[in-house]
This record gives structure tokens, C-alpha cells and sequence, in this order.
């Protein structure tokens, strides 16, 4: 035991990047002994980088990590594991080809105190009482459904008999009750004095339990301080609201009224998810000709997962989706796109070894886009200049921003008649996103439907017509663009907090 | 030993490094494109090398005539094989789509017994006793051509997958599956068509293996081990990356063989296999942290 | 763990007993085939510690089982030991090979592992076949009177069959079993875990090494002559890996089904011995794609069917 003033993990100006892309940034901070820190941040932002980083599961590029004033980094996981840190993953990663028991007793046969079998496996049974799985104990844990697999994850991670404990996204997913019991788990862990950093998108669950809050964003800290400072902290509420804007700043180009336009995307109830895991539940909405809608929700709340949905990249359980009056349902994903509906991914999804103009070529790869590419060309030259300056080097090698250009040129080059940008502003600096979102109108002018998919509240909403508001999967809110600027709810829906 | 037995051996070497080459080149590809280890390599160029020795029997042709007729042939034979049993078995992990292959393997050989015996055989013709002088050196015509069909072969390779559109899909799928699905691209179908790709190039392997050496039904083995020699050698799904494997192999064996003796010569190869494995598991032209 | 409503050493009780008659059935050729069904059962279960419950999926198994055959041949002919003691170097030597290759093929979850040891098992072959000291291409021949009866390598081997899988049952419920399927299932969740990964199937490799070594021993000891072409041959390696995927790779019974099934198949087919292997080829394919837990999976499916059989768990 090392003595009481020295904190339990020290993260010392670690910085950890791949290639050009800087995910952790200089990150310095302190766990004491029986604290409780919270992480929060946009997608992207690092933070699951950073318990990986912890953890041992990659070098850092710079910095140190030390835990009960041991250097750690550079130690395999399995050795920073027995010197006492334990994790969860976002994604529950389950021995699907062993019993719940088993997958519990793994970790104290090989974490920590390295009991042997019989006591193992009594000590496992306790552990899975707290959790509440205590009666599945005997099943295989591919069987799972979500919450019980969330709850396998948290006694796997207290099977190795943790100092410090690690829970990424331990609520992710899961509805209000389930949070609630989880939630309940950690109240009781943190009365025993155990120490945690905890990653939450479910920002009350995160505000209820932290000592201490880390906000970050671009891999840098934006803010480390109580959870009533963090709540009145400006630059946080920036980065998950926008910048409050005075009033709309472009309105729609089109004049005529929304309901006499057609509705080119009808979804109707869908529900969906991967595997146990159910993300959206019974939604519906629609797009009509010329507009712009945005799909507003922080992350975690399904945007994604809609996107994937509609373009059939996973089966609905529920419901269907229209596109121009046609069922989508007998279509494979890789047809959407030559019916005229167009991605632009979220986290850019750039074909990093291929040059600039690979990228925007393969962006025309339905035949109707190929024979007209080079005009196509011409004008997505024109919309980003820079991307003709660039048209040689390799995707992977341009800035976020110019990424972000590039994401956007290639899904026009699509010559499609909807095209979704999902997130596009995340992780850029506000004045490149300044520059894409002029950019929005043009496209509209052009004859193409946009609909945005944004966590940033403001910006979208003011160049929206229309947007819905998505939370846990589910829809909460509809109504146009200026409706729901002057509702002051949303902040609130938001954070699911009371903010002054 | 002398030092015209050592320049000869790696001039005689470096030339057969292109036949290395372009007979590893399918296996490359299918395992850079999806990750498939594909353990029935060698069998597709036994099967090239019989069904060269059926036609050209048949007909009376050149080997090299029979190749363009046989390129097709493989071609279809890899997109249809791939399509019906491969694919299917793409998103259960790496083991099911080697096994399968394994399976495959086992059941290329015994049918070549059943079809076409047992017994040794070779590609006829005109070039098998010629000889074409080099700095002094002599050295094989065969070797010769293997070389620039080697370099050939893969510059061609190299622009179709930057020069057209299914390329530079197969490129797209390479990199991110899911996104270039999102693009239009059909996935399955262009895994089909680099299998495809890969058997065809295995075409113009297999014959210049049957008129370089003889074969017989189970000679594909050894030359999947070369094959993997190559690839690990060269980084995994790297096109040039094979050419130089295939080159540096060859000349290895050739100066090896000259110094610890013909017997010994197969194992210059595994030997560096091992030491790759070791220091550089990207393989000598690999990228970094591609993995 | 396995379910409750069957005992699975019963059944490895009951298998031992009825094979353990054979001998004295007075049928040699009998005998022949019972020999070959349990040595295909040892070095079977040799292969399905790693390839079925750790996730290593070995392409060069003829490798341990050649050194296995050749350290014993050695041991005895050249250094005139015991003829257990050369077995049991033969199975020592096979463990020490096993540790020497595990760091160039243990990279690369598992890619590197099939492609490195189909590699090294042939490069190991042609070795074989060119170093003179052990009779090169020749290979070497025990002195006349040395060794067993045919039913004495029976018994040998039905121990080794029996021993292997009594071996594998009390792995699988021991702390190094736990890891094993651990790394199989999801190989960073176990890290994390405390299990180291290099160690843990490093054990794994040379507990089978030496499994499959020992058979390799006893099997020249029966033949009394060895060469490095059929010793190490690729056929044995495909012989394995067929039976224990045909069989149920990752299940105890698997191999044994397996090696009954395959061994059977053989001797049908003696006729048309390059047909039985295209068959094997066939089913094995089908077997990947449609009975994950091959065909002991399957019947285990059923029964759970039948009220009687209950559980829920493979």
C-alpha cells in the first residue's frame, strides 16, 4: 500500500495517435483511493481510447500511466489486471462458449488473488448474486439478452477483485428501469469505497455518482471539476448544445409550403437493434421533397442506428420504410444508393489508402453517377476547392476537415435525390464547421433532400426546416425547425438534468 | 564452390523468382482482399498444369496458346467456387473459410489420381532445352520468360485494381467493408471476382510450372508452402509487394543452393519464412500496424 | 461443463471395456483396424486441445508426431535405451519443438499459427529426409526382437487414447481449461481477466505436442522400420484435422466419434482408396458449414430433444 496522499492512478500528459489522427491529447489527471470520476465527451472524443490505453491493450505514443505508484503502461493487460484494475467493455464481450459461472470464475482464477476452483467458483456465485444473475448462473452466456450481458460484464470486472474499476458505458443501451438497477449496483460499489472512472453517455447516471467530472473532446480536456461546476461550465455546454444562435441563419431556399411537397422517405414504426441489443423502438418519420430534416439526439441515443435502418445495412424487427412509394425491404444495402439515397458516414469513413480522387470516383459508383462523374466532378471541385489541390495524395493523409470535405464530395458524387450526413460536425473546429454548413444550402438549391443527422442541437436547428428529436430510440419530439428553437425543453431532454 | 557458381545461382534464381511470383499472387490477393488463407492455392495450379496437359494433348497445341483458352476457364471456376462456398462462410471468422479450403485441397488431389493417375508428367514444348546466354550466365529460356510473365502479370494486376472501377471497388472492400457497401458495391460479388482474379492468374502459374517442372497430383503442396514463403515474405495482399517476395525468394534459393547444396534448397526459403515470422511480421514491404 | 444427464466417463468406461476385448477376439485383422481406431483417437484428441478448445487451428500436426516417432527410433536404436524410455523421449522431444516454434506462430491471433506450422511441418520434412546421421531419406529400422507384440501396441495405444481424453476431461475443469476456452472465445476479454495469453497456450501447445509425440513413438515402434516421407507426412495432418472436425472439434467425444466414423470409412473404402478420401472431403465441407459441433454436436442436438435427455448446454 502506498502511502494516503499518493492518488491510486496518475495519467501523466499521455498522448496517444494513429497517423495523423490524434485521439488522446496531453491528458493529465488523478484517481484518488475511493473516488468515483466520470468521463463524458462527444463520440470521438477518447474516451474508450483512454481505458484502453489504461488497460495496456496499446502503447501510448507519450506520457505515463501510473497505478498505486507502479509505472504501468507498457505492461501487457493481463499483468496490469493482477495488479488490480479492472474494465468493462461498451460492447459486451462475453466467452460466449462458457457458462455465465464460468465466464465469472475466470477472473479469479487468473485476476488478482488466483483462488483455486472450488472457492472460485462459490466466490463467482456471490459475485453474480449482487449483479442479479445469480439464477442464470448456469447458462451459456451467448444466451444473453442485453441487460444480463451489461450485468455479466460488471461481475466479470469484479471477479478480478479490482482496486480500481473501469465501466464504459455500463447504461449504454438499456431502458430507464435497467439503468436504474445498474445504477444502483454502482451506488452500492462506491459505499464499499471502491474506486471507478466511469465512461457514461447517460449523463444523469454520470452526474448522480461522480466525484469528480472529466469532459473531453478531440482527445483533450475540456473540463475537470465537480458535477454542479461541470453543469454550469459554458465550453461543456457548447460542445453538447452548439452555440446558442440569435435566429435562424439560413432559411430554406425552397418556397414552397412543407405539406404540399411529396414525401420522398416515409418510415413507419420501425423498431431495430443488434442482436439482444434493441436500439430503436417503434419510429416513425418523414422526409419530403426539397427539405432539410434533421435527426437531433446525443450519441448513444440511436441516430446511428436509424441511419442503418433506413439503408438496410441491419434488419428491421418492426415496421418498414418507403422510398418514393416503394417498399425498401426487398433491396439489398448496396442497392440504396442507386435508388438515390446517399451516406455520408459518420466518423468520415474514408478510404484512407486511396488518393483524394479514388475516393470521390468511387463515390459515383452506381451507374447513373459513373456516366456523368466528371461533370459531377467538376462541381464538387467548385463546392471544395481544396479537394482539387489535394486530388493526388491519400484520403488518410488529409486534416479532419478536409476529410469531412472529402466524405461529403464523395457522397454527392452519388448524384443522389436524399443524402444523410451523419454528424458531420463532430470533431471539427467551429469554423470549419462554419464552412461545410454553408455548404448545406447549396446542395439543397441543387435539387437534392438533406437530411442531418447532429447531436449539435443549434447548429442544426438553424438551418433545418424540420427536425425530430431522437432519445433512448425513441422519438420525443417532432415539430419544425423554429417550433423547437423556442422550446426551451430541449436543454432539458438533453441532459436529461435540470440545467440553471 | 566459385563465383560464377554463386552469380549463376542467383541470376537463375531471380529469373524463376517471377514464375514464384505470379503462381503466389491469387493467394495474396484473396487473403489481403478478405482475409481468406486460402490452403487449396496449390491445387488450382496443378489444376492449371493438367488441364494445360489435357488441351494441349488434345489438340496439339502450345502450352502457351492452351493458357489463353484456360485463363477464362479458372476464371469462373475461382468466382463460382468462391461464390458458393466461400462466401457464405465470410462472417463466421478465418478458421470455416481455411478448413473449407483444407476440404477442398484434399478432395483436388485424389480426384487428379482418379482423372489422371498417379504418374508424373510435363508441359511439351519447344522452349523446355533452350537456353538463352546472360551476362555470361546460362540460364533457362523458360526461367526467362517465368520472369517477365512474373513482372507482367502483376503490373497488369496492379492497374486494373487502380485503373478501373471494379479495382478500385476491390480496393474499397479491402479497406472497409461496411462503407463500401454504402457506396453501391456489392461485396460479395467482388470478393467472387478477386477469387476470380486469383484463379486466373493461377492459370498462367500452373502452366509455367508444368513446363518448367513436371507435377503430378500432389505437387500443389509444396508449392502453397513456396506460395505462403512469398506472401509473408512480400506482405500478405500486397501486389508488388508478392512480385519482390517472389523475386527475393528466388534469388535466395539460388545463392543458397549454391552454398549448402541442391538438397537443402527448399529449406533457404523456410528459413527465411521463420526469420520474417519473427522480426518482421508485416513482411518485408508490409506496412506498418497494418494489422 | 458437461451436462449432467449423461456421465461422459461412463461412456469413456464403457468405450475402453468394449475395446479392450478386441485382442482376444483372435481376428489380427480386427486388431489392425482397432489399432488405427485408437491411435487415431489419441492424436486426434492430441489436436482438438488445440484446435478445438483453444482456438489454434494446427496445419502441421505431422511435424509432432514425426519427432515423436524419430527422438524414439533414436533413443532406441542409436542409444540402445529402453523401449518405453525412447517413447517417452519422443513425446519430450515433441514438447520441446512445440516451445521452439511457439514464438514465431503465436502472432497474428492464430493466421500465422495454421500458415507457420503447415510451413515448419515441411520444412521439418525435407530436413528429415536430407540429414544422414538418422538415415536420411532412408530412414532407420529397429533391430530385429525390439518392441511388442502387435496386441502390446494395442494396449499401449488404447491407454494413450484412453489417457488423452481422461486428460482432456480434467483440463477442461481445471484452471488451465477455464483459460483455454477463455482465449478461444475472445482473446483480448481474456487478458483483461488476468490471463496471460502467451503462457496459457504455450501449455496448451505442449501438452498436445507431447500427446501427439508419444503417439508418433509408439506408432514406429509398431512399425519397426521409419522414413521421413510417410512419418512426416501431410496425411497424417489431414487425417487428424478431418477426424475431429468430422467428429465435433471443442467436444470431448468428438474426436472419438470421429476417428470411428473416419476409420470405418477407410476400411469401407479400401477398394477405392483415393474415393474415401474425396467422401471425407465432402463431408468435411459440409460438416464446417452446417454442424459447427460436427456430428457428436449434432447428436447431442437431438438427444436434447428427447424429454429424457434434457439440458440445455453442448
Amino acid at each position: 500500500m502506498t502511502g494516503a496522499q499518493s492518488p491510486l492512478l496518475q495519467v501523466g500528459q499521455v498522448t496517444k495517435s494513429f497517423g495523423a489522427l490524434v485521439a488522446v491529447n496531453d491528458l493529465t489527471f488523478d484517481v484518488g483511493e475511493g473516488e468515483v470520476l466520470g468521463i463524458m465527451g462527444p463520440n470521438g472524443a477518447g474516451k474508450s481510447t483512454l481505458f484502453n490505453l489504461i488497460m495496456g491493450a496499446m502503447p501510448l505514443s507519450d506520457g505515463a500511466i501510473n497505478f498505486a505508484g507502479q509505472k504501468i503502461d507498457g505492461l501487457q493487460a493481463n499483468q496490469i489486471c493482477s495488479m488490480g484494475i479492472g474494465r468493462t467493455y461498451q460492447i459486451p464481450q462475453p466467452f460466449r462458449h462458457m457458462t455465465v459461472v464460468e465466464n465469472v470464475v475466470v477472473g479469479l482464477l487468473y485476476g488478482q488473488h488466483k483462488s483455486a476452483m472450488e472457492p472460485a467458483h462459490e466466490r463467482a456465485l456471490e459475485i453474480l448474486e449482487t449483479v442479479r444473475l445469480a439464477d442464470k448462473a448456469e447458462l451459456m452466456a451467448g444466451q444473453l439478452g442485453l441487460l444480463d450481458l451489461k450485468r455479466l460484464e460488471m461481475a466479470r470486472a469484479l471477479s478480478t477483485n479490482p482496486r480500481l474499476l473501469l465501466l464504459d458505458e455500463i447504461a449504454g443501451g438499456l431502458v430507464e428501469s435497467e439503468v436504474e438497477e445498474l445504477e444502483q449496483n454502482i451506488d452500492d460499489l462506491k459505499s464499499h469505497g471502491q474506486s471507478m472512472i466511469i465512461i457514461e453517455h447517460v449523463i444523469r447516471t454520470l452526474f448522480n455518482h461522480s466525484d469528480r467530472i472529466l469532459v473531453m473532446n478531440f482527445g483533450t480536456e475540456v473540463a475537470i471539476d465537480t458535477p454542479p461546476k461541470i453543469a454550469e461550465n459554458e465550453e461543456v455546454i457548447d460542445i453538447y448544445l452548439g452555440e446558442e444562435l440569435d435566429e435562424k441563419k439560413v432559411v430554406s431556399t425552397v418556397q414552397i409550403p412543407v405539406e404540399e411537397r411529396d414525401t420522398i422517405l416515409a418510415v413507419s414504426n420501425i423498431s431495430a437493434g443488434y442482436g439482444e441489443f434493441q436500439a430503436l423502438f417503434d419510429v416513425s418519420l418523414e422526409i419530403r421533397k426539397g427539405e432539410i430534416v434533421a435527426l437531433i439526439g446525443i450519441n448513444g441515443a440511436g441516430k446511428s442506428t436509424l441511419t442503418r435502418a433506413v439503408t438496410n445495412q441491419i434488419p428491421l424487427t418492426a415496421g418498414g420504410v418507403t422510398w418514393q412509394g416503394e417498399d425498401l425491404a426487398k433491396y439489398q444495402a448496396y442497392d440504396i444508393v442507386d435508388l438515390g439515397i446517399s451516406q455520408c458516414l459518420e466518423g468520415r469513413k474514408i478510404f484512407n489508402h486511396m488518393t483524394v480522387l479514388e475516393n470521390l470516383e468511387i463515390g459515383a459508383y452506381p451507374t447513373h453517377a459513373r456516366e456523368k462523374r466528371f461533370e459531377t466532378l467538376k462541381w464538387i471541385y467548385e463546392l471544395f476547392p481544396r479537394l482539387e489541390e489535394r486530388a493526388d495524395q491519400l484520403g488518410g493523409t488529409l486534416s479532419g476537415g478536409e476529410q469531412q470535405m472529402l466524405a461529403i464530395g464523395r457522397a454527392l458524387m452519388a448524384l443522389p435525390e436524399l443524402i444523410i450526413f451523419d454528424e458531420i460536425s463532430l470533431g471539427l473546429a467551429p469554423k470549419i464547421i462554419d464552412d461545410i454548413y454553408e455548404i448545406i444550402p447549396i446542395i439543397v438549391e441543387h435539387g437534392t433532400t438533406v437530411l442531418l443527422i447532429e447531436q449539435n442541437v443549434h447548429r442544426s436547428l438553424g438551418i433545418a426546416d424540420r427536425a425530430y428529436i431522437l432519445e433512448r430510440g425513441r422519438v420525443t419530439l417532432t415539430g419544425s425547425a423554429q417550433e423547437l428553437i423556442e422550446n426551451k425543453e430541449i436543454q432539458e431532454a438533453y441532459f436529461g438534468l435540470e440545467t440553471a | 564452390m566459385s563465383f560464377y557458381t554463386v552469380s549463376a545461382g542467383a541470376l537463375n534464381g531471380l529469373m524463376l523468382g517471377g514464375l514464384y511470383a505470379c503462381m503466389a499472387l491469387g493467394l495474396s490477393m484473396v487473403f489481403g482482399v478478405m482475409r481468406f488463407v486460402n490452403v487449396a492455392h496449390g491445387e488450382l495450379l496443378v489444376l492449371a498444369a493438367f488441364l494445360s496437359f489435357v488441351f494441349s494433348t488434345a489438340f496439339g497445341l502450345h502450352p502457351f496458346i492452351v493458357v489463353l483458352i484456360l485463363i477464362p476457364i479458372l476464371f469462373v471456376f475461382g468466382y463460382v467456387v468462391q461464390r458458393v462456398l466461400i462466401n457464405p462462410l465470410m462472417s463466421a471468422g478465418l478458421e470455416p473459410s481455411l478448413l473449407t479450403a483444407f476440404g477442398l485441397s484434399i478432395i483436388a488431389q485424389n480426384l487428379f489420381v482418379e482423372i489422371w493417375g498417379g504418374n508424373t508428367k510435363s508441359l511439351n514444348n519447344n522452349f523446355s532445352e533452350m537456353n538463352v546466354t546472360l551476362l555470361g550466365i546460362d540460364v533457362p529460356m523458360l526461367y526467362v520468360i517465368s520472369f517477365f510473365v512474373g513482372i507482367i502479370v502483376t503490373l497488369g494486376v496492379h492497374l486494373f485494381i487502380t485503373r478501373t472501377y471494379t479495382g478500385r471497388a476491390i480496393r474499397a472492400a479491402t479497406q472497409d467493408a461496411a462503407t463500401a457497401m454504402v457506396m453501391g458495391i456489392n461485396v460479395n460479388r467482388i470478393y467472387a471476382i478477386t477469387a476470380a482474379i486469383g484463379a486466373a492468374t493461377a492459370a498462367l502459374g500452373g502452366t509455367l510450372i508444368g513446363m518448367t517442372f513436371s507435377f503430378t497430383p500432389t505437387t500443389g503442396f509444396p508449392w502453397l508452402l513456396k506460395g505462403f514463403v512469398v506472401v509473408v515474405l512480400g506482405g500478405m495482399g500486397n501486389i508488388f509487394g508478392t512480385l519482390a517476395g517472389g523475386l527475393l525468394l528466388g534469388l535466395s534459393e539460388g545463392i543458397g543452393a549454391a552454398f549448402v547444396g541442391t538438397g537443402y534448397r527448399d529449406m533457404v526459403g523456410f528459413v527465411i519464412f521463420l526469420l520474417v515470422l519473427m522480426f518482421r511480421p508485416n513482411g518485408l514491404f508490409g506496412l506498418k500496424g497494418s494489422e | 461443463m458437461m451436462d449432467k444427464k449423461y456421465s461422459p466417463w461412463a461412456i469413456l468406461i464403457l468405450v475402453t471395456v468394449v475395446l479392450a476385448f478386441v485382442p482376444s477376439m483372435g481376428d489380427r485383422y480386427l486388431l489392425f483396424i482397432a489399432y488405427f481406431l485408437v491411435l487415431n483417437v489419441a492424436f486426434a484428441q492430441s489436436w482438438n486441445l488445440v484446435g478445438g478448445y483453444t482456438g489454434l487451428i494446427s496445419l502441421g500436426h505431422a511435424a509432432f508426431f514425426g519427432i515423436g516417432a524419430y527422438a524414439a527410433a533414436i533413443s532406441i536404436i542409436t542409444f540402445e535405451l529402453p523401449v518405453i524410455a525412447g517413447f517417452i523421449i519422443g513425446g519430450l522431444a515433441s514438447t520441446a519443438f512445440a516451445f521452439l516454434i511457439s514464438f514465431p506462430t503465436f502472432r497474428f491471433k492464430g493466421i500465422y499459427f495454421a500458415i507457420g506450422t503447415l510451413v515448419l511441418a515441411e520444412a521439418l520434412r525435407i530436413w528429415m529426409i536430407n540429414w544422414e546421421y538418422i538415415g536420411g531419406a532412408q530412414g532407420m529400422q529397429f533391430p530385429i526382437g525390439i518392441g511388442f507384440r502387435l496386441t502390446g501396441y494395442f494396449y499401449i495405444m488404447l491407454g494413450l487414447a484412453v489417457g488423452s481424453t481422461a486428460l482432456l476431461m480434467y483440463i477442461l475443469r481445471s484452471k488451465l481449461g477455464v483459460g483455454l476456452r477463455a482465449i478461444r472465445d475472445n482473446e483480448d476479454g481474456a487478458q483483461n481477466l488476468g490471463v496471460d495469453i502467451f503462457r496459457t497456450k504455450l501449455t496448451a501447445l505442449m501438452i498436445s505436442a507431447f500427446i501427439a509425440g508419444l503417439v508418433g513413438a509408439v506408432h514406429a515402434g509398431r512399425l519397426g522400420a521409419i522414413e521421413p516421407y510417410s512419418i512426416f507426412g501431410a496425411a497424417w495432418t489431414i487425417g487428424v484435422v478431418n477426424i475431429v472436425i468430422i467428429g465435433g472439434m471443442g467436444t470431448i467425444f468428438g474426436p472419438i466419434v470421429g476417428a470411428i466414423f473416419v476409420t470405418l470409412l477407410t476400411e469401407a473404402m479400401a477398394d477405392f482408396s483415393g474415393i474415401h478420401l474425396i467422401i471425407e472431403g465432402v463431408i468435411l465441407i459440409l460438416v464446417i458449414r452446417f454442424m459447427p459441433y460436427g456430428l457428436w454436436g449434432f447428436v447431442l442436438k437431438m438427444l436434447r430433444r428427447i424429454p429424457l435427455f434434457g439440458g440445455t448446454r453442448a
